[in-house]
């Protein structure tokens, strides 16, 4: 059912020395691995790929978004099943089983000790330790007002600025890439500001209740935060675009891609298609290239990279311009084709991926027939852009408001990024993707303005302070429009989705059972969900959501703001039941 | 079509009144302001059960027999199976106010026929190995199931759709229009709609239907909120219940249903804490292995309760034609099926065949005069 190889070694160290080298137990294999990689890193190095199968229907599955969103990659760690295998950890001497459909539980375990509980009161509460939390951390430091931070993640840093494991240790930083020196900073700035910033990590704020209490948990303890303001900077997760095969072990986010590559510095796989839109494949790209894989293509479902009619918003920002040409030439250079117009059509493979599929489409991204374009490959990496992770704003019953440009829908925010519900802001790509340079801009005001509405600074020291932020965001919004307008999403991409395609990847639902439901009952999702449990998964709707919302648009005709949204229900990820079996929480 | 029956809620009182019409070859339309369960049957835990924790009053006992047979052969007549789990229930008591409880319900189902077992700790446990230590007894109950709700409910409307049924989605009903006794129309946000009869089975929201109509229908909404869990292997085919009104089932997909107890604060669909906590220590604590399962999702629903918690089925004062289905509260799933059955026959013989003379509105104006 499962290989265990135990000769390969995908681990290349550019710059960096590993952790401890440990051994763990993959299915009864010993294993080698090192202090701070996940699970799925150290599966992956070993050229485990099919880590899964999961229970309906019974097909293989692997390492897909690599950033705990999917619950694609559950493994079972001594007798607790369904641990997601790219945010975990290894420890020395873990036994780690490969899940064939269920994890099992046994009968005998026992209740764990039941969670602590704590209750508290603070003036800012900051969702998010990306770019976007932690300028908004500083920004409201600087005025002395106590901030507490909280992240998901074992580092802050967020996405782009994610950082290595806490025990691999930087040789040469240089190698790392200017992000990471800029993540970096912001952290050491944060960190300046210690005596007024807490960082919370490997913490989840999993719900809200009586509107504004936040529920955390953090170390099997559960916590309970009133704020006075709350900053909203969950950022953004990927679009899933869904192909036949697209569910194979091999085919992955191009983020998830480049979270291997970047933070655990190991080859997601040998031979590599990208497919998908926009500047971020081409950033992995590049890092691949750096990391020695071969990449057979990058498929871009845009005609034209730079269109002329933006080229003012564009040159604007020549800092970034230059950059995006530098990835272009560097493809050049090593002769990776770049095929323009073409989208992923289709992936084929029993075990794991074997072959891709790229067709090209014309100007109103109809399939061009005769086109297709088959690729032996080992990897597939899907980037068709960022969608805003909005559950919280959801849960704090923020207005929200679909955007045409980007395809997806964020939060509606005013000049402060206050959203419509007092007391509430929002920043960074949880707010409407729109990068780093926005995200810290948006950040700082929202620091500022937060901190006013929590009573440590004036609102017009916040004014003030908010000003020069304010010019360099409006020059950055441009760019980034124009930018948007080039590789914008548009629900016909989404139209040639087969009936036997799965949409929802947690509970296997096809686009042909969505679509007969759909048929029998109504256009909303809610009723898709109840008819067909797609959304009643991990993920709760979160990877399936999107591509329901665009098969109503693009095939029932109903626009964008009659469509109502899966009802935003806790928790933000699963919990474990004896979080709620706590003492000393009034019941 | 035309329709001679206009019903009002596609939940699961009103799918069976529309299936059990179209038996009879009554033209329906069921009329529903915003999809299929939308409202409490959306939440629901949808165990059928004889007896039970509340214990069935008197006058719904043949009800409830009759209703628990008729569910349980309804798959016949369904495309999809509605995810039916045999497995009985097991009522747990874990200290000794609670084996007193327990009896009870135990002589209650006797009562009703139903030949259950009182079970010490050990013996419970042999029975239920998923069971802790701290389990003192428990009362078995054979005939009780469970059933995925949305299947029953789409399976109730589908077979009525097959006869001579339509269903309109996104139509709410804003008034009941009332001409010389006799209905004039249904007004709704899209247009008339006309019937000779009409049946209110809009759950908690009924009262809200009557506005021209001057009755009160004394029903509340009673908030139940629950917890699912994550999948896994099938665990266990019983429903487990313990005190005040919290349970859990294992549904046929393998996510375990955690609920619910009850509570009065309106149409308030927000999670509380409070409640949730409350109704998964007990459980943690008798079926350990839930503490290492996860929940993946709390929900709230809200269960059309009347004043006296017995159901209302039957004609309103002035208007022999405007059927209420409503105020099941609790158990609105297991008498859904003599529900629908009996508004049939009220429409079509004028007559039921069980009788519920208990069941009318009038009981309360009753009340209302002393
Ligand atoms: C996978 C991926 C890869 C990317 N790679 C690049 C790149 O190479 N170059 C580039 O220019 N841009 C990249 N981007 C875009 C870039 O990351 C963003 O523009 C930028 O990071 C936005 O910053 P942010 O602070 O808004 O969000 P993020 O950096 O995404 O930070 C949000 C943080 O919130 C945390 N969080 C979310 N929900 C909760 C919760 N409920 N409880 C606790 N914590 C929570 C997350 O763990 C995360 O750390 C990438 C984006 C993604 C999603
Ligand atoms: C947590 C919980 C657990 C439960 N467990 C069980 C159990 O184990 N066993 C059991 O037997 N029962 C159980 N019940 C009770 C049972 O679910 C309810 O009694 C039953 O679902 C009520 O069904 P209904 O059709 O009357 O109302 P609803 O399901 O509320 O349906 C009413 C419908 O009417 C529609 N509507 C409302 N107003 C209008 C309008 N103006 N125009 C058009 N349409 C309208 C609504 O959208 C809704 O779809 C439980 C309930 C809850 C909440
Ligand atoms: S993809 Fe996770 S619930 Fe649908």
């Amino acid at each position: 059912m499962f290989e265990i190889p135990t000769h390969l070694n995908k681990r290349f160290e550019a710059g960096v020395a590993r952790g401890k080298a440990i051994a763990v137990k993959i299915n009864g294999v010993n294993i080698r691995a090192h202090e701070g990689e996940s699970i799925g890193a150290v599966l992956t190095a070993s050229g485990v790929r099919k880590i899964r199968y999961a229970p309906h229907p019974h097909d293989p599955r692997g390492l897909y978004c690599g950033m705990g969103s999917c619950y694609g990659c559950l493994v079972t760690v001594g007798g607790q099943p369904n641990i997601r295998a790219c945010v975990t950890p290894v420890e020395s001497g873990m036994e780690i089983t490969l899940q064939d459909g269920f994890g099992k539980f046994t009968v005998e375990s026992t209740m764990p000790v039941p969670a602590e509980s704590e209750q508290f009161q603070i003036p800012l509460v900051i969702v998010g330790g990306g770019p976007a939390g932690l300028s908004a951390a500083i920004a409201a430091a600087r005025f002395g007002i106590q901030v507490l931070v909280i992240d998901e993640n074992c580092v802050a840093g967020g996405q782009i600025y994610r950082q290595l494991p806490p025990a691999f240790k930087v040789e040469q930083a240089s190698k790392l890439g200017a992000d990471y020196a800029d993540g970096r900073m912001l952290l050491k700035q944060a960190a300046d500001l210690s005596q007024f910033i807490t960082i919370w990590n490997d913490a989840l704020v999993w719900s809200v209740f009586e509107s504004n209490q936040l529920a955390v948990e953090r170390n099997n303890k559960l916590i309970l935060i009133h704020a006075k303001a709350v900053i909203v900077a969950t950022g953004a997760y990927e679009r899933p675009f869904p192909v036949e095969g697209w569910t194979l072990p091999g085919v992955m986010t191009v983020g998830g891609a480049q979270t291997l590559l970047k933070s655990q510095r190991i080859l997601p796989g040998n031979r590599v298609l990208l497919a998908g839109t926009g500047p971020l494949q081409l950033v992995v790209a590049d890092q691949m290239l750096d990391a020695g894989m071969k990449i057979v293509a990058v498929a871009e479902s845009v005609s034209h990279l730079i269109r002329g009619s933006y080229i003012f918003d564009l040159i604007r920002q020549p800092g970034l311009m230059f950059q995006g040409l530098k990835y272009l030439m560097r493809l050049k250079r090593e002769s990776v084709p770049l095929l323009k117009s073409s989208v992923l059509a289709g992936i084929e493979g029993r075990e794991s991926v074997v072959v891709a599929v790229v067709e090209r489409i014309d100007d109103r991204l109809n399939r061009v027939p005769g086109t297709r374009q088959v690729f032996e490959v080992d990897t597939v990496c899907i980037g068709y852009g960022l969608i805003p992770n909005t559950w919280l704003t959801h849960m704090l019953g923020c207005r929200h408001e679909y955007d045409a440009l980007t395809g997806c829908w964020a939060p509606v925010s005013g000049n402060n990024m206050e959203t419509d519900k007092p007391g509430i802001f929002v920043a960074g790509d949880g707010a409407g993707v729109a990068g780093v340079l926005v995200a810290t801009c948006e950040g700082a005001i929202a620091g500022l303005f937060a901190g006013a509405h929590a009573g440590g600074i004036s609102t017009a020291d916040a004014e003030r302070a908010a000003r020069p932020v304010r010019k360099k965001l409006s020059a950055l919004r441009k760019f980034r429009h124009a930018m948007d307008r080039i590789y914008m999403i548009e629900p016909d991409l989404y139209s040639d989705i087969s009936d036997d395609t799965i949409i929802c990847r947690c509970e296997g639902v096809t686009a042909g059972e969505i679509r007969d439901s759909i048929r029998k009952g109504t256009l909303n999702p809610n009723d898709i969900k109840k008819r067909t449990r797609a959304g009643m998964g991990y993920c709760q709707g979160t990877n399936c959501f999107p591509t329901i919302a665009m098969i109503l648009m693009n095939e029932f005709d109903v626009v964008p703001e009659a469509l109502p949204w899966m009802t935003t229900r806790p928790p933000a990820r699963p919990i474990p039941l004896s979080l709620l079996v706590t003492p000393g929480v009034q019941k | 079509m035309k329709a001679d029956v206009i019903i009002i809620g596609a939940g699961v009182i009103g799918t069976a009144c529309a299936y059990y019409l179209s038996r009879r070859g009554i033209r329906v339309l069921v009329l529903e302001r915003s999809h299929l369960c939308a409202g409490a049957t959306g939440a629901t835990a949808a165990i059928i059960s004889v007896g039970g924790t509340s214990g069935t009053p008197e006058p719904l006992r043949p009800f409830n027999m009759e209703s628990h047979r008729l569910i349980e052969n309804l798959e016949q007549d369904f495309e999809k199976p509605m995810e039916m789990i045999r497995g009985g229930s097991l009522f747990v008591a874990l200290n000794e106010q609670e084996v007193q409880e327990i009896r009870s319900y135990y002589e209650h189902a006797r009562l009703m026929g139903i030949d259950g077992k009182l079970l010490d700790g050990s013996e419970a446990r042999r029975l239920e190995p998923l069971l802790s230590p701290c389990v003192a007894a428990a009362f078995y109950n054979p005939v009780s199931y469970h059933v995925n709700p949305f299947r029953l409910c789409a399976g109730y409307l589908d077979a009525a759709a097959q006869r001579c049924g339509k269903v309109e989605y996104g139509v709410e009903v804003q008034d009941i229009i009332v001409q010389k006794g006799r209905i004039d129309r249904v007004v709704t946000n899209r247009g008339d709609f006309h019937a000779e009869w009409v049946v209110a089975a809009a759950g908690a929201w009924t009262p809200q239907l009557f506005k021209s109509v001057d009755i009160a229908v004394p029903i509340v909404p009673a908030r139940g909120q629950a917890i699912l869990t994550e999948a896994c292997d099938r665990l266990t085919n019983l429903s487990l219940s313990f005190s005040n009104h919290v349970y859990l089932r294992q549904t046929e997909s393998g996510n375990f249903y955690l609920g619910s107890q009850t509570e009065f604060a309106g149409f308030e669909d927000r999670i509380t804490f409070e409640k949730m906590a409350a109704f998964t220590d007990v459980p943690a604590r008798a079926v350990p292995i839930l503490g290492r399962l996860r929940a993946i999702r709390f929900f709230a629903g809200f269960r059309p309760i009347s004043g006296d918690e017995l159901p209302i089925i039957g004609p309103i004062p002035g208007c022999p034609k405007i059927i209420i289905a409503s105020g099941h509260g609790k158990t609105g799933m297991r008498y859904s099926a003599s529900t629908g059955k009996a508004v049939s026959e009220l429409i079509a013989d004028g007559t039921t065949e069980l009788s519920i003379e208990a069941f009318q509105l009038k009981r309360f104006q009753k009340n209302k005069q002393k």
